[in-house]
């Protein structure tokens, strides 16, 4: 087994931090204050060729694998998670619909422009009525005629202010749960969509996330992700994986920023005339983070390769999520700890991790979803 | 609320310390090594009149308090689970029963002499097929004119090749689950009584753990202790006190092992200092300890809750699940001070850390005790 990255990846992974030290990294605290991510550097990002690292060259992708997905994923996360996640968004959820499930013309409409960022698309699934338990949803998709309308309210929706078009979850089943599920692309111009108030969030300030209003929104019927009823809970599990693996690459960039720093600090602090890393109780907190962020990246960059074999990942995907999320917020409260006072210093980056890090908790499912499915694989062995 | 225990609770503590110290410490290991029950000492408990300690003094006993009670199991659990384990079922389950609801003959013929520890008494409860799951026991009563015909197999039952009496859970009413159990007064020598193979156990070697079958065993119906199809209620009565009582046997052991850490810490040199100069080492036993005093408060304070007459079943459940958890830990934490000799059977830790497994079990595994809390707060389903 060769447990190495190729000389391709790493030289994708330098390039990404550069970038990230060069463009992001000077603009954080302006960005945690102003609460929002400047179109400039959206831009700049689209001119790398992120959000089309995952897509085929045929629709100006970069034919790119999961490995260097998660490569982009973790660097940029490690740098600022706001970011990331903004990125993530345009690179998977938001686009990966159109995809896997949309008419050419929809890809030559939507993924085309999106991948040279001209246009931003989210995913909405979330509503008050239901994150974890996406069947309890009451936002609803009825025929008529050549269209669908579409009628009701999300939640949490990542950049919905700033967005193109959407992929939006709705029932054409209401009695259904989530097998009346299916999934539906929306422009953000049509009649009836509304995007209402920005929820004040603690955790990945700058990617603002919204409630999002649909009120008798009509589509043409073409707008039907896979082509019938019924398909959408199918057509979401299909990226399931994808999710869980990638938000897994940005709690290890988190996890491994806040580690870093702590390292340094540690070497410059002094207290009782020596460095505190010379202290074995601070030591020994830097060997903890260490084992464990080895771990959840032999784990993360195993289910990322298993994919991109074509492997199922089920299992690998949902245990590296369980894991990484566990340890990052075990990490930060270290690294917490190793900064004393200025752990809580908005001058420093550490409270950001510490913040940041909670995501983990939900994005991609919360743990006890996790633990739910991993014990179904298991059952089902 | 007095955080201090009384004089006469201290004297108690004290004289029992003194006991333990003299007398069941140097005889620990061999208890265990031998896996003999160790009667030279039980008796000698009885005269310090320890197995009476929570009955009135007209049956010989004490009358003592919970919370010496408490104090009584916590020393003794200090210098020898086995014998701490006996005193106790012996002092509550395997006698509380008669004492509760006996005739005054039962009293008179089984109470006195067990006080004195001229007999013995043990509780038969849990089957092959019930533990957690008490509800599923298949032990039938039958009522058969002015007698009960008892059938079934019981399991894991503490010293029962020793005892001369059962208080036996059976099923007077079969299809009414827990709701449908019984106490029942089966003596030895009662025709259809036997005791069964012995279990081989890792741990409290110095008790037995044994099967006792009853077929068609015929007692009067005078034995049956309390009014019939109040069994189960009677038996929540008591297991409040049970779970205190593995909560006390749990602070002794975790007090064990953290002495043992301490004198250990203090005594081994590697690399030119005692172990306890480390931080690594010093930093664990603080945290032995500390979780050791968060165990001790919340026995005491569920302990003295029932002295002044308030059951609370919630927190007896919270003490006897961290006391039992925090034994473990402390047993893992002392038995990595040791380092190898903590795998070495002449020291004692290693017996700490397979005595300590045994807390976990008795008043209801940890995953019931959090199950039991859950629905005493109201959040259970």
């Amino acid at each position: 087994m060769d447990f190495n990255f190729t000389p391709e990846h790493d030289l994708f992974r330098q390039s990404v931090r550069e970038f990230a030290d060069r463009y992001v990294r000077p603009h954080i605290k302006e960005m945690e204050e102003k609460k929002d991510i400047p179109h400039q550097l959206l831009d700049r990002i689209a001119e790398q060729g992120f959000y089309g690292l995952r897509f085929a060259e045929e629709w100006g992708g970069q034919g790119g694998d999961n490995v260097m997905f998660a490569i982009l994923n973790e660097e940029l996360a490690r740098c600022y998670m706001s970011v990331a996640a903004r990125v993530m968004m345009q690179c998977l959820m938001g686009t990966e619909f159109i995809n896997l499930y949309g008419t050419e013309q929809q890809k030559r409409d939507y993924l085309v422009p999106a991948i040279k960022g001209e246009k931003y698309g989210t995913m909405c699934m979330t509503e008050p009525a239901g994150g974890t338990d996406l069947g309890a949803m009451q936002t609803t998709a009825v025929r008529d005629g050549d269209e669908y309308v579409i009628n009701g309210q999300k939640s949490w929706i990542t950049g919905a202010n700033a967005v193109d078009f959407y992929t939006v979850a709705a029932k054409t089943d209401p009695e259904a749960g989530f097998r009346g599920v299916d999934l539906f692309l929306v422009d953000r111009d049509r009649p009836g969509v509304k995007v209402g108030d920005r929820i004040e969030k603690l955790i990945a300030t700058a990617s603002g996330c919204y409630d999002l209003f649909f009120d008798n929104v009509r589509i043409p019927a073409d707008r039907l992700f896979g082509g019938e009823e019924g398909k959408g809970f199918a057509l979401l599990r299909s990226i399931l994986n994808d999710i869980r693996v990638h938000t897994a690459a940005l709690g290890l960039g988190i996890a491994r920023a806040a580690y870093e720093e702590s390292v340094e600090y540690a070497k410059q602090r002094e207290a009782y005339g020596r460095p505190i890393i010379k202290w074995q109780a601070i030591q020994h907190k830097l060997a903890k983070m260490r084992v464990e962020i080895d771990a959840a990246r032999l784990m993360i960059y195993y289910a990322a390769w298993r994919m991109d074999q074509g492997l199922p990942v089920n299992v690998d995907a949902a245990t590296c999520k369980y894991f990484i999320t566990e340890a990052v917020l075990r990490i930060v409260d270290d690294a917490t700890r190793i900064f004393g006072a200025y752990g809580a210093s908005m001058e420093m980056n550490i409270q950001r991790y510490m913040r940041d890090a909670r995501w983990l908790l939900y994005g991609a499912g919360t743990q006890t979803m996790i633990l739910n499915i991993i014990a179904a694989e298991i059952r089902n062995e | 609320m007095g955080f201090l225990i009384s004089e006469e609770q201290e004297l108690l503590r004290g004289s029992v310390a003194d006991f333990v110290d003299k007398e069941v410490v140097p005889s620990a290991a061999l208890i265990d090594e031998e896996a003999r029950f160790p009667a030279d000492l039980f008796v000698k408990a009885a005269e310090l009149g320890y197995l009476g300690i929570r009955y009135p003094q007209e049956y010989g006993g004490s009358g003592g308090d919970h919370v010496m009670f408490a104090l009584l199991c916590e020393e003794l659990a200090r210098g020898s689970m086995s014998l701490a384990a006996s005193v106790s079922m012996q002092a509550l389950m395997g006698t509380d029963f008669i004492y509760r609801f006996g005739m005054e003959e039962q009293r008179q013929r089984l109470l006195v002499p067990a006080i004195r520890g001229e007999k013995m008494g043990v509780i038969a409860m849990t089957e092959p097929d019930a533990g957690s799951d008490l509800g599923a026991m298949r032990t039938t009563a039958r009522r058969d004119g002015d007698d009960y015909l008892l059938n079934g197999r019981k399991s894991w039952i503490t010293n029962a090749a020793l005892a001369d009496f059962f208080t036996v859970a059976a099923k007077t009413a079969p299809e009414a689950g827990f709701k449908g159990v019984d106490m029942f007064l089966v003596e030895r020598g009662t025709p259809g009584v036997s005791v069964g193979r012995e279990i081989a156990k890792m741990g409290v070697l110095g008790l037995s753990a044994s099967e006792v079958i009853l077929e068609e065993c015929r007692v009067p119906a005078g034995n049956l202790l309390g009014e019939e199809g109040t069994g189960a209620r009677n038996l929540q009565g008591v297991l409040a006190e049970i779970r205190i009582m593995m909560g006390a046997l749990s602070l002794g052991l975790g007090q064990a092992a953290l002495d043992a850490g301490i004198r250990y810490a203090r005594e081994r040199v590697q690399f030119g200092r005692p172990i306890a100069r480390f931080q690594a080492v010093s930093h664990r036993l603080a945290d032995m300890a500390t979780r050791l005093e968060a165990a001790r408060l919340m026995v005491y304070r569920a302990a003295s809750l029932l002295d002044h007459g308030e059951r609370d079943m919630r927190l007896a459940s919270m003490a006897k699940l961290f006391a039992s958890e925090m034994a473990n830990e402390l047993a893992d934490g002392a038995s990595r001070i040791f380092a190898s000799y903590g795998f070495a059977t002449e020291y004692p830790v290693q017996r700490y850390f397979r005595d300590a497994r045994f807390l976990l079990l008795g008043g209801g595994t940890s995953e019931i005790l959090r199950g039991i809390i859950a629905h005493e707060m109201g959040v259970a389903r």
